[in-house]
């Protein structure tokens, strides 16, 4: 049994999907606003909170940003956009894509609650050692990081490590990135594993292909890790400035 | 001399040199300048140059500076037509320039050029056409992916819960067959989603996608291109399209959006305001600086939206308004400048007319990537 927070601006999906995650023997409540869910996580003490990504006023990201921030509780996003990438970067414990019947909201409940705090994890593949370390260096406090020289060296840790994203470089040795990512989505197992494409080439970023991969963002080089903060940290997050004090 | 002079007749140049702000030929007139429907130059003495040819009044203005120093660049005028023997056309070509002491004008037929020119122009047109269309067709897709994602995704989320929390109560047997009948349509139904929104994948992609707060598309350019475009359009309508630039003029003004749909977006609105103009009124487009974001403003002198049909202005197919399109445009503006974090906007101004606005966040930068190397 646990606490459950739901988090949807439509009233209807709130009520079935009480209805559904009360009747598996937890304790359920629903909200409609990002806004008001922050003050109600003060009060209920939620063990997890599934909320919605497009909302008006504060987005589902947003949300989990300061979530993530200030109340430390797991976040699932039941969401129709597929935003996997930027759902891992803002803390998700887990994702569901709507429309999903009430056992698929069940079962992936079970999922993330059975998970536990299991930090998520993300693969560096950088042909360059000092980006590496820099990247780690950003992610570490929020994630499990493991690296890679390149992309035959990316599969391979892929293939027996469980990772929740990918940052992967073009240019590099042995076995480069679009080589990579073709890979991956040739695997039915890595095939919706979110990829976030960092290059310094600007033709690179610019390739179509990556839309055609589902690659969930291409970023240059050197502004790569400004949106790393944006996407993760909910201070620098769009329409997070008006936000409550943080609760300590 | 003579072998100069045969060169500049076989080059078919006209030579003059300025003396005095009247023109003097040297060497042979080339055999064109002899049978000018206008009257044949005189080989000799002085002339009123810009009477011969009226198209150079005004280049001798901006040629001035070309004259003004030894060392000056030459300056070239555009390209004139003036009529022949037989009325055959004569593309001429002048060009400014100072050698030595002299102040020459050498007025050149270029055919060839001329052709190269023409051409020009008419790719120039034809690609703002295809660029137009292109922005047509991001247009529907648009809409057709916001529809399947809010209008068709959304409400099956509900139905299928619905359906799947019926299906797991004890029913009565005819029941229960029905609800799993509506169930497996609706399973069919979400797959059926999922396979559009995967074929739509780049669409639905920059439809969800967020946008990119450092790197925008520069305003002014789009509007100047939005009323190239529109010109011909304007006229044929006897409408004046009239264009000011945001305050500092027309330098480069970077804000969150991307090129090919702000484009659209601020065609739509001045071909809306076009289509509701009266026969020699004016469409006017502005911008306005604000703190961080820019105002465009589009007006014109047509009878305004009646107060009853401005809430649903910006809904999707509006009634009322007389359409000429699919009803979906002031839509796709909306939906557009709403995900870039903008607004938009109608009001009636107080001496009549439509005054429709939209609100674009100020970006840090342009992209000068894809977008702006394609145009």
């Amino acid at each position: 049994v646990a606490k459950l927070l739901l988090v949807d601006d439509e009233q209807g999906t709130l009520t079935w999907m009480t209805a559904a995650l009360a009747s598996a023997g937890h304790e359920v409540r629903g909200i409609t606003s990002a806004r008001a869910a922050l003050d109600e996580i003060q009060t209920f003490q939620p063990d997890l909170i599934i909320t919605d990504l497009l909302m008006p006023e504060m987005d589902g990201l947003a949300f989990a940003r300061v979530v993530q921030r200030y109340a430390g509780v797991p976040v699932m996003f039941l969401s129709i956009v597929k935003k996997f990438g930027e759902a891992v970067l803002a803390g998700a414990a887990g994702y569901v894509q709507k429309p999903v019947t009430a056992q698929e909201v069940r079962a992936a409940v079970e999922r993330v609650l059975g998970r536990g705090a299991a930090r998520n994890t993300l693969l560096v593949v950088d042909d360059d050692p000092d980006i590496r370390w820099l990247y780690r260096s950003f992610l570490e406090p929020r994630f499990s990081v493991l690296e890679a020289a390149d992309g035959r060296a990316a599969l391979d840790l892929l293939h027996s490590e469980s990772v929740s994203l990918a940052i992967v470089d073009v240019h590099m040795p042995v076995m480069n990135g679009l080589e990579l990512v073709r890979a991956m989505r040739e695997d039915p197992a890595l095939r919706e594993l979110p990829v976030i494409v960092q290059t310094s080439d600007p033709t690179a970023l610019r390739a179509r292909v990556w839309i055609d991969l589902q690659v969930s963002g291409t970023i240059e080089k050197g502004r790569f890790l400004e949106w790393l903060s944006t996407q993760i940290d909910a201070h620098t997050a769009p329409g997070a400035a008006a936000l409550p004090a943080p609760h300590s | 001399m003579d072998r100069q002079a045969y060169l500049l007749a076989t080059l078919d140049m006209l030579v003059l040199e300025r003396v005095d702000g009247e023109f003097v030929p040297r060497g042979q007139l080339p055999a064109w300048c002899l049978d000018l429907r206008s009257g044949p130059l005189r080989s000799s003495g002085p002339l009123r140059i810009e009477r011969v040819f009226p198209f150079l009044e005004a280049f001798l203005v901006e040629a001035e500076p070309a004259w003004a120093a030894a060392d000056a660049p030459p300056v070239r005028s555009e390209f004139w037509t003036e009529l022949g023997k037989d009325d055959e056309e004569v593309h001429l070509e002048a060009t400014a320039l100072r050698v030595g002491k002299e102040r020459l004008l050498v007025v050149t037929r270029n055919e060839r050029l001329f052709g190269y020119a023409q051409l020009l122009l008419q790719r120039a047109r034809e690609l703002r056409l295809s660029h137009s269309r292109l922005t047509r067709e991001i247009e529907q897709k648009d809409v057709l992916v916001h529809a399947i994602v809010h209008d068709l995704a959304n409400p099956l989320h509900g139905i299928l819960g619905t359906l799947s929390l019926l299906a797991e109560m004890p029913q009565p047997e005819l029941q229960a067959q029905w609800i799993q009948l509506a169930l497996d349509g609706a399973m069919r139904q979400r797959q059926m989603i999922r396979e559009i929104l995967e074929v739509f994948s780049a669409e639905a992609a920059a439809v969800m996608a967020a946008p990119d707060e450092a790197m925008g598309s520069d305003l002014c350019a789009v509007m100047k291109n939005v009323c190239a475009e529109l010109l011909p359009a304007a006229r044929r309508r006897n409408v004046r399209l009239e264009l000011f630039p945001c305050d500092g003029g027309w330098v480069p003004l970077p804000v969150v959006a991307d090129e090919e749909r702000l484009f659209r977006v601020v065609s739509n609105l001045v071909v809306n305001a076009l289509h509701h103009s009266p026969d020699g009124s004016s469409v006017r487009t502005s911008a306005h600086s604000e703190d961080d974001s820019v105002l465009v403003v589009v007006e014109d002198d047509g009878p305004g939206v009646p107060p009853e049909l401005v809430a649903q202005l910006f809904q999707k197919f509006p009634r009322g308004r007389e359409r000429g399109g699919t009803g979906l445009g002031l839509y796709f503006c909306r939906i557009t400048v709403e995900r870039w974090g903008g607004g938009v906007g109608y009001e009636s101004p107080e001496g009549g007319g439509a005054r429709f606005w939209i609100r674009l966040r100020r970006a840090k930068e342009i992209d000068r990537g894809e977008a702006a190397a394609g145009r």
